[in-house]
């Protein structure tokens, strides 16, 4: 038989996600730095990243390969489907002794800001994890800009 | 994927063998050391014949996965790539990922073939099978006609 060890830190590792994913559905807006100005959907376990040049965002898709997701993208509305896990054929009749992984499809919509340059999107996908790139226009990316003396 | 051989540590625990890993057969490796490591969402099933374990694993590096059994505890780890050749300086706007690599560790009981534990890692998703042994695996009782008495 398996059983499991319960440490503390496991314990409150998946309390401090259930919280964050309550969060994250409810007031993604209210983030200080959030740049996608509407949201529809339950976002999946993402991390978001801004650059000087481009946002990447980087999504938990494991089991997923590049055509088991879609990104399509209408005006500057974004929209990610990830597809439902596929489940072994022998494990339709097996017993669960624990089920924590996501069973379902999952789809996400974002607006883009502005300062997005929805043409030159791209994305990748590698050991489940999916990595999407938003470069910035070049009139929104950080310039130094130079002082000259009178 | 490749099929290769885990490589057994030091201290001589039993290591099973894991498709897709590119390491080296035979060749001894160190478990990497971190003090902040996230549990894998898993699912544990059973089937007539077998446990199987899978684990969400998503960005981890399948040359740094490690499947460990010891002393009746199961160990697996995963090590996520650290995108080091990048240097462009950018801010986290929203980590529903946490940082770390994974870990989990699992008891396992006397029903368990230990000698014949295997695992592949494929996609972001680690899934190890651990074999039952012949005695507790369910068996069909044929039931005979009994002899008729003269």
């Amino acid at each position: 038989m398996l059983t499991e060890y319960v440490s503390p830190r496991n314990f409150l590792f998946d309390f401090r996600r259930r919280m964050n994913e309550l969060f994250s559905d409810l007031t993604p807006e209210m983030r200080p730095s959030w740049p996608f100005s509407t949201l529809s959907g339950v976002l999946p376990a993402s991390s978001v990243w801004e650059t000087k040049n481009a946002y990447i965002i980087e999504m938990a898709a494991p089991g997923l390969t590049e055509d088991q997701i879609e990104l399509d993208l209408v005006g500057n509305q974004l929209t990610i489907e990830l597809a439902q896990p596929e489940v072994d054929e022998t494990w339709k009749n097996a017993r669960y002794w624990r089920q924590e992984r996501s069973t379902e499809a999952q789809s996400v919509s974002l607006t883009l800001p502005s300062a997005v340059d929805a043409a030159a999107i791209s994305a990748q996908v590698d050991n489940g994890l999916l990595v999407i790139t938003l470069p910035k226009n070049a009139k929104s990316c950080a310039k130094k800009i130079a002082v000259s003396s009178k | 994927m490749t099929n290769c051989a885990c490589k057994d540590s030091e201290s001589g625990k039993k290591v099973a063998k894991v498709s897709g890993c590119s390491s080296e057969q035979g060749a001894p490796v160190t478990l990497p050391t971190t003090n902040e490591t996230i549990p894998p969402l898993v699912d544990i099933i059973e089937t007539d014949k077998d446990f199987i374990i899978l684990a969400d694993m998503p960005g981890a590096g399948p040359e740094t996965i490690d499947v460990s059994f010891d002393n009746g505890e199961l160990t697996i780890f995963g090590a996520v790539e650290d995108d080091a050749d990048n240097e462009e300086e950018c801010v986290c706007v929203c980590c529903q990922c946490e940082p770390g690599d994974y870990a989990r560790k699992f008891q396992i009981g006397d029903a368990i073939d230990t000698d014949n534990i295997t695992a592949t890692f494929e996609n972001g998703v680690l899934a190890v099978t651990l074999p039952k042994r012949e005695e507790v695996q369910p068996k069909k009782i044929s039931i005979s006609k009994p002899e008729k008495a003269e």
